[in-house]
């Protein structure tokens, strides 16, 4: 009898202790992941892009343009896109850091890159590398062979 | 020489064990036809927000039901989805003037985003019908029990207060023609 008690006891105390452990690992990524979202503006300074979550996954949309223009004055649109029917969409607004999952360790990955200027998309790492600054590390195929640019926070105030 | 002539052949053979077969099933993908299904209309309402000044980007995301069954559609035979048509409404004064261009993108948990339409607002009205982008089709839509539909608005002129929107989407659910 003494013994089905501390075996209860026992188990009890390890259930307890799991998913103390499994919430608190949970609660701890989310809020990690989550350190993305804000505005950034790459080290060109021609943009600047607010990142937000949906689900459980981040984007990147473009909100701010230096020169929102062509020389005519119409403004500026997606006319590199392989799908021409997205030639007439505007740049302000548009999702250019798509499907980002936090793995952890200040890490995004299995998200894509798109480039307005010659319409490619890229594979894409984002790696924060302190409050204000992240990597944004664009590939093709294998991410040794990419381009990383330095992102800088732009603060609320 | 003989040895080499051997060599070879069972090289030529395994290459043949390994390349015949994929091929086969590069064929037989290849000659897979799909029919589309029509999913929906299902109803949605959102609301725009954002700085709204003019030239500004305003965005609205609801979330929206999967759920195939009720449109006689087999979860397990879906093999991608296309957007066939969005229906908008506004009860806003200006109508639909109040934007330069909506883009409309479909998110989800587990499949890849795509911008599934897009239109440049060229009159006033408080009633668009926008066609769907046949070449945004989204693979792997039968794991999904729900998706995020997003509206992202350009303004042209400033407004102060959120933008409500209502609406119906009917998509394409793609799966094997049996024929």
């Amino acid at each position: 009898m003494k013994n089905s008690l501390k075996l209860f006891v026992w188990s009890f105390a390890l259930m307890a202790l799991f998913f103390t452990t499994s919430f608190t690992y949970s609660v701890l990524t989310s809020d990690d992941g989550d350190k993305l979202i804000g505005v950034w503006e790459p080290s060109h300074g021609k943009a600047k892009v607010n990142i937000t979550k949906v689900g459980n996954k981040y984007y990147g949309k473009i909100v701010w343009l230096k020169n929102p223009t062509y020389e005519d004055g119409s403004k500026k649109v997606d006319k590199n896109n392989p799908d021409s029917k997205m030639h007439s969409t505007p740049l302000l607004g548009y999702k250019i850091l798509k499907d980002f999952e936090y793995v952890g360790n200040k890490t995004w990955e299995n998200g894509t890159i798109y480039d307005p200027e010659n319409g490619s998309t890229y594979n894409c790492v984002i790696k924060l590398k302190d409050s204000k600054t992240i990597e944004v590390r664009g590939y093709i195929g294998v991410s040794v062979i990419g381009r990383t640019d330095t992102w800088k926070r732009l603060s609320k105030d | 020489m003989s040895f080499v002539r051997l060599s070879k052949t069972k090289t030529m053979k395994k290459i043949k064990i390994i390349t015949l077969p994929i091929l086969a099933l590069l064929l037989l993908i290849g000659c897979t036809n799909y029919e589309p299904k029509v999913y929906g209309p299902v109803e949605f309402e959102i609301e725009l927000e954002g700085p709204f000044f003019k030239d500004g980007v305003c965005e609205g995301i609801t979330t929206i039901q999967f759920k195939p069954e009720d449109f006689g559609i087999e979860r397990s035979e879906i093999f991608s989805m296309k957007m066939n048509e969005i229906v908008l409404e506004t009860d806003a004064v200006d109508g639909f003037s109040t934007f330069e261009n909506l883009v409309f993108s479909v998110m989800t948990d587990k499949t890849e985003t795509k911008e599934v339409a897009t239109i440049k607002i060229k009159k006033n009205s408080k009633k668009l019908v926008i066609k769907g982008l046949q070449e945004a089709e989204i693979e792997g839509f039968k794991d999904i029990n729900k998706f995020y539909f997003e509206v992202t608005g350009i303004t042209k002129k400033d407004s102060f207060d959120k933008i409500k929107l209502k609406g119906t989407i009917k998509m394409d659910i793609m799966i094997p023609d049996k024929k």
